[in-house]
C-alpha cells in the first residue's frame, strides 16, 4: 500500500508537470500580456521595459524554468494586474472562501442526494421513485448558474429572506451559491445510491436478516445503506475536487470571492502567473483528492486490494 | 486495477487540462477603456437629467495665451478669448436639516468589476480609475453637465505665448486624509512621476512623460526620482511653474478627471507608509475617504470631512459592489441591495415595469465603428489592398444599413456618426457631413468603377471581437459581413475575441482587414492621435495612416495659436471624411438603473467610468 501511495504521489508530480507546461504555453497563445498590462498607446519603448521587467522578454522555457523554479519555493510570483502583490496573498485571501463554499455543496449534495437515492431505491417504481427522479434530473439537467439565478430570484428578489450575492452577510450568504453548486450533483449521487442501495437490498444476508424479522428501518440503515455507500462515497469524493474546481461560474453569479472568480479576474487581465498559479492549485486539488479517495476506498472495502 | 486507476489519473488530467483550455483559451481581451454602461429604452421614468441630445461645448479646453500669470480662460471655445476667471465651486452647505432626513445614509451601487481590480491609481486604466476619484481629485475637473473645465486643486493658471510655460496656483490648506499632510507641489510632482510611470495604465503616460519628463530618457520605475520632474519649478508650497518640452495648449483636460490619469496623491503618505499602503489603505483629498476593500466584492467609502473644501456628500458612506453577472445587478436593483446599478440594454425595460428608473448619461460614453484596415504609410502599405482604394470604401459605407443596426441592436438609442471621431459638440465638427446612407447600388456601382465590376469584389476580411461597453459589437458585425456580401465583397468574417484583431493592429498588418473597434467620448484632437496618425506621431492604432493628416496633426499639436488649431482640426475631420477612412456608426450613451426611493438625483456625465465618480454630487430622497 504505501509503495502504491509513493508511486500515485510520484505519477500527480508529473502530471502536475505537465499540466504546468501546457497551461504555461496555452496562456501565452492568449497574446501578450503586455497588451493588457499597458495602455493602448503605449509607446514601444515602454512595451520593452515592462516587458523586461516582467521577464517576458526571455525564451518561454527561460521563463517556464523560472517559473517551476520560484515555484517549488512558493514563491507563485506576483500578479501583474493587481499591482505586482504576491498570488500566494490572493490565494490564501481567497482559498478559504471557495473552501467553506465548496464544503458547503458537498453537504448539500449529500443531504439531498442519499435519503432520496435510499428512498427511491427502498420505493422503487413507485410515485416516490418517479418524484425522486425528477428532483434529481432537474439538478442535473440545468446549469448550475441557471439554478442559481433562479434561487437568487425567489429567495432574494422576491422573498427577500437572503441576500442576493456576496459573502458579508454570514451563513446566510453561503446559502444560495451552495445550493446552487451542490444541487446539480444530487442527480449522480443519488442514482448512484439508488442502484447500489438495490444492488444490497438484493443480497442474501438482507433477506435473511428480513426473515429473522428485523426491523425495516434497521435493514435498510443499518444493514444496506452502510454497505451501499462505498459506491456514492467514491464518487462524493471525486465531486468534492469538482466542485472547489468548478466554482467558477458560481462564484461570479454570486460575487463570491474565491479562487473561481480570482481565475475569471486572471483570464480577463491576461495575469499569466496568476492564471498559471490557480490552474495548478486546482489541478493539484484534483489529483491529490483523488489519491485520497482511492486510499480511502481501500480502507472502507477489504476486498480492494492495491498492488 | 491498475489499469483502472491509470485511467483515472488521465482522466484527472485531462479534466484539469480541459479546464485550463476553457480558461486559457476563453479569456476575453480588452483595451483599457469602459465599463459597460449601456443604453435603454428612454420610455423610464429617469429623474431630471440634461437631455443627451443638447450638445454641450466638448472640447475646447485651449487657454488664450499669455505672456504672464493671467486669470485662465474659460474652457469652452466661446469662452476662449474671455480673460474671465473660471470660478472655483464654493463648497456646499451641509444638508439641511430642514430639507428632512435622509430615506439612507450609505449609497450602494452595483458595477461591473473594473479591469485589472486594484487600488493603486496609476495601475489601472480608465474604468477602473474610476472607482478611486470618490477620495482622490485632480488639478481640473469637468463639469458634469456642461463639459466644460473648471479649477479642482488649482485656483488660476496662464499659459506662455509658445505654450511651453505653465503656471499655476495651487489651492491651499487642502488637507489629505490621513492626518495633517496638505495638498501642495510636492504632491503634485510625486503624482507626475506615478502618471508617468512605465506602467502606469491609463493612457497618458507618454503623453506626460513627453511634456515634462527629462528629455531623451525613458521612464523611470523609480517613483522617488524627484529629478524626473526638474521642468516643474517650485515657486512656493502653492505655486508652480511647468517649463514643458513641447508645446500643449490643453493641460486643463489632460491634467482633469476627463482623461482619468492625473489624480493627486499624497508624497508624505508614501514616503511614511510606502507603496503596499497605497494599495492596502489609499488617501486622498476627495470628499470621501477609504474605508475597506475586498478584491472582486466591494470598496467602502465614507465621508471623510464634516466640511470638505468643495463639496459635502448627501450619503455618510458609498459602496461599490462588483458583479460582473448582470442578472446579479438586477436582482441587487430589484432586492434592495443597491441604490444605482449598471443595467444592460436588453434588461432595462424590464426594470423600469419593476418601478425603478433609468438614468442617461448627459454625453455618450461610447463611439462605435469599423476600422479600414491597411491605410498605411509606405513602409506598411500594400498597393493591392482594396482597403487603400477610397472608392471601396465608399462602397464600403454605403453597402452597410446603420439604421436598421440601430434599431436591430440599440433600441434606436444609438445616435448615428457621420465622420468617426467627431461629435457634433466638437468644436471642429462640421454640420454638413452626412451619415452614409444604405445604398446598396450605390456601393455596386462605386465597386464597379473601382475595377470590380464582374462581380468578383474585393476579398476583405472582417473581424470583430469582444469589448466591454458595447457587448452588441460581435452581434452587428453579422449583419454586416452579409451586407458587404450582397454587394460583392468576398468577406472572411472572423468573430470572437479581441485579442488577434489588437495583436495584429499593433504590428501595423491590418492590410485587407475590417473591424469592429469601441472607445470612450473623447474630443476629436485624442482620437486623431490615438486612432489616425502613426507612430511617428505617438499613434496607436494606426488606423488611418496618411501623408496630409500627418502633416495636419503635426502642425496642430505644436500650434499655440487657438484659431489655428481649430482650423487645423477642421481640415483632418474633413480630409477623414471625404477619404471615407472609417466606417462610422455612431455613439452610445450609459445608463443606469437607479431606485428612485432612495436616489433623488444622480447626474452622470460621459460614462467612460462606468457609474463610479460623481457620487459625492448624487442626491438623496428626504423624507
Amino acid at each position: 500500500m504505501q509503495r502504491y501511495i509513493f508511486l500515485r504521489i510520484i505519477q500527480a508530480i508529473l502530471a502536475l508537470l505537465v499540466i504546468s507546461a501546457i497551461v504555461f504555453a496555452l496562456a501565452r497563445v492568449t497574446g501578450d500580456p503586455v497588451a493588457i498590462l499597458l495602455p493602448e498607446d503605449a509607446s514601444p519603448k515602454v512595451v520593452e521595459q515592462v516587458r523586461a521587467k516582467w521577464g517576458l522578454d526571455q525564451p518561454i522555457y527561460v521563463q517556464y524554468a523560472r517559473y517551476i523554479g520560484n515555484f517549488v519555493q512558493g514563491d507563485f510570483g506576483q500578479a501583474w494586474a493587481y499591482g505586482g502583490v504576491p498570488i500566494s496573498e490572493l490565494i490564501i485571501r481567497r482559498l478559504p472562501n471557495t473552501i467553506y463554499l465548496a464544503s458547503f455543496a458537498w453537504v448539500v449534495s449529500a443531504a439531498i442526494a442519499l435519503p432520496i437515492g435510499v428512498l427511491v431505491a427502498v420505493k422503487k417504481d413507485s410515485p416516490f421513485d418517479w418524484a425522486g427522479k425528477v428532483v434529481a434530473l432537474l439538478g442535473q439537467s440545468a446549469p448550475s448558474f441557471a439554478i442559481g439565478l433562479l434561487l437568487m430570484w425567489v429567495f432574494a428578489v422576491i422573498l427577500g429572506w437572503l441576500p442576493t450575492s456576496g459573502n458579508d452577510a454570514g451563513f446566510k450568504s453561503v446559502l444560495l451559491p451552495g445550493m446552487a453548486l451542490g444541487y446539480y450533483n444530487v442527480a449522480a449521487v443519488m442514482r448512484l445510491t439508488r442502484s447500489s442501495m438495490l444492488e444490497v437490498l438484493d443480497t442474501e444476508y438482507v433477506k435473511l436478516a428480513r426473515i429473522k424479522g428485523m426491523p425495516e428501518r434497521k435493514v435498510i440503515w443499518k444493514h444496506c445503506f452502510r454497505n451501499a455507500l462505498i459506491v456514492p462515497f467514491t464518487y462524493m469524493g471525486l465531486i468534492g475536487a469538482v466542485l472547489l474546481t468548478g466554482s467558477v461560474v458560481i462564484e461570479t453569479v454570486f460575487v463570491w470571492p474565491g479562487l473561481g472568480d480570482l481565475a475569471i479576474d486572471a483570464i480577463r487581465n491576461r495575469d499569466f502567473p496568476v492564471i498559471q498559479s490557480v490552474v495548478i492549485l486546482f489541478a493539484t486539488f484534483y489529483i491529490f483528492i483523488n489519491l485520497f479517495v482511492d486510499v480511502a476506498y481501500a480502507y472502507l472495502n477489504p476486498r480492494i486490494r492495491y498492488n | 486495477m491498475k489499469h483502472f486507476l491509470s485511467i483515472r489519473n488521465v482522466a484527472s488530467g485531462l479534466i484539469a487540462l480541459s479546464l485550463t483550455a476553457a480558461l486559457a483559451c476563453g479569456a476575453p481581451t480588452e483595451e483599457p477603456a469602459a465599463s459597460s454602461a449601456p443604453a435603454d429604452s428612454g420610455s423610464s421614468a429617469a429623474p431630471a437629467q440634461p437631455a443627451a441630445a443638447q450638445p454641450t461645448a466638448m472640447m475646447a479646453a485651449e487657454p488664450t495665451a499669455t505672456t504672464a500669470l493671467v486669470q485662465p480662460s474659460g474652457m469652452s471655445d466661446t469662452a476662449a478669448g474671455g480673460a474671465a476667471p473660471t470660478v472655483a465651486p464654493a463648497p456646499t452647505e451641509a444638508p439641511a436639516a430642514t430639507a428632512g432626513q435622509p430615506v439612507q445614509s450609505d449609497l450602494r451601487v452595483a458595477i461591473t468589476p473594473p479591469y485589472a481590480e486594484n487600488l493603486l491609481g496609476w495601475r489601472v486604466g480608465g474604468t477602473n480609475q474610476g472607482i478611486l476619484q470618490p477620495m482622490q481629485e485632480h488639478l481640473f475637473q469637468r463639469d458634469y453637465q456642461t463639459w466644460e473645465a473648471v479649477p479642482m486643486l488649482t485656483t488660476e493658471w496662464s499659459v506662455s505665448p509658445d505654450g511651453k510655460e505653465w503656471s499655476f496656483n495651487l489651492r491651499e490648506d487642502v488637507p489629505f486624509h490621513h492626518g495633517d499632510d496638505t495638498f501642495g507641489v510636492s504632491d503634485f510632482v510625486f503624482s507626475f512621476q506615478l502618471w508617468s510611470h512605465p506602467e502606469a495604465k491609463t493612457g497618458f503616460g507618454d503623453f506626460w512623460h513627453q511634456l515634462l519628463g527629462p528629455a531623451g530618457e525613458q521612464r523611470s520605475f523609480e517613483v522617488e526620482a524627484l529629478g524626473m520632474a526638474a521642468t516643474v519649478t517650485e515657486v512656493s508650497d502653492s505655486e508652480m511653474v511647468w517649463n514643458m518640452n513641447r508645446p500643449e495648449l490643453w493641460i486643463p483636460f489632460y491634467a482633469s478627471d476627463a482623461t482619468t490619469d492625473p489624480l493627486i496623491y499624497s508624497l508624505d503618505y508614501w514616503q511614511t507608509n510606502g507603496e503596499a499602503a497605497y494599495a492596502q489603505n489609499p488617501v486622498g483629498t476627495g470628499p470621501w475617504k477609504h474605508v475597506s476593500y475586498e478584491q472582486g466584492a466591494k470598496l467602502e467609502y465614507e465621508r471623510a470631512f464634516e466640511n470638505h473644501w468643495r463639496i459635502n456628500p448627501d450619503f455618510d458612506s458609498l459602496t461599490f459592489f462588483f458583479a460582473e453577472e448582470h442578472l446579479t445587478r438586477v436582482a441587487m436593483l430589484r432586492a434592495g441591495e443597491a441604490d444605482i446599478a449598471e443595467i444592460p440594454r436588453e434588461l432595462q425595460n424590464d426594470v423600469v415595469k419593476a418601478g425603478f428608473a433609468i438614468t442617461q448619461s448627459t454625453l455618450p460614453a461610447f463611439m462605435v465603428w469599423v476600422g479600414i484596415g491597411g491605410q498605411y504609410l509606405e513602409d506598411k502599405r500594400d498597393p493591392n489592398d482594396p482597403n487603400t482604394d477610397v472608392l471601396v470604401r465608399r462602397a464600403m459605407n454605403h453597402a452597410i444599413d446603420r439604421d436598421a443596426i440601430n434599431e436591430a441592436f440599440f433600441d434606436n438609442k444609438m445616435e448615428l456618426m457621420a465622420n468617426t471621431g467627431w461629435h457634433p459638440t466638437d468644436p471642429s465638427f462640421n454640420p454638413e457631413w452626412v451619415i452614409p446612407a444604405y445604398d446598396p447600388e450605390e456601393s455596386r456601382r462605386l465597386l464597379a468603377e473601382a475595377g470590380y465590376a464582374d462581380g468578383s469584389g474585393p476579398s476583405v476580411e472582417f473581424m470583430s471581437g469582444k469589448l466591454v461597453g458595447v457587448p452588441e459589437l460581435t452581434d452587428i458585425a453579422v449583419p454586416m459581413v452579409q451586407w458587404l456580401k450582397e454587394v460583392g465583397f468576398e468577406v472572411d468574417a472572423q468573430i470572437g475575441e479581441f485579442q488577434p484583431i489588437r495583436t495584429r493592429y499593433k504590428a501595423r498588418e491590418m492590410n485587407g482587414v475590417l473591424w469592429t473597434h469601441r472607445t470612450g467620448f473623447w474630443p476629436a484632437g485624442r482620437n486623431m492621435r490615438v486612432y489616425f496618425v502613426s507612430p511617428a506621431l505617438a499613434g496607436a492604432v494606426y488606423m488611418f495612416e496618411d501623408p496630409h493628416i500627418e502633416d495636419l496633426f503635426g502642425q496642430w499639436q505644436n500650434s499655440v495659436d487657438e484659431t489655428e488649431r481649430l482650423a487645423l482640426m477642421k481640415q483632418q475631420g474633413e480630409y477623414m471624411y471625404e477619404q471615407n477612412a472609417t466606417m462610422p456608426l455612431g455613439f452610445l450613451f450609459a445608463e443606469f438603473g437607479i431606485n428612485p426611493k432612495v436616489i433623488a438625483e444622480y447626474s452622470v456625465n460621459n460614462s467612460y467610468f462606468g457609474g463610479m465618480k460623481g457620487h459625492e454630487y448624487t442626491k438623496v430622497v428626504r423624507q
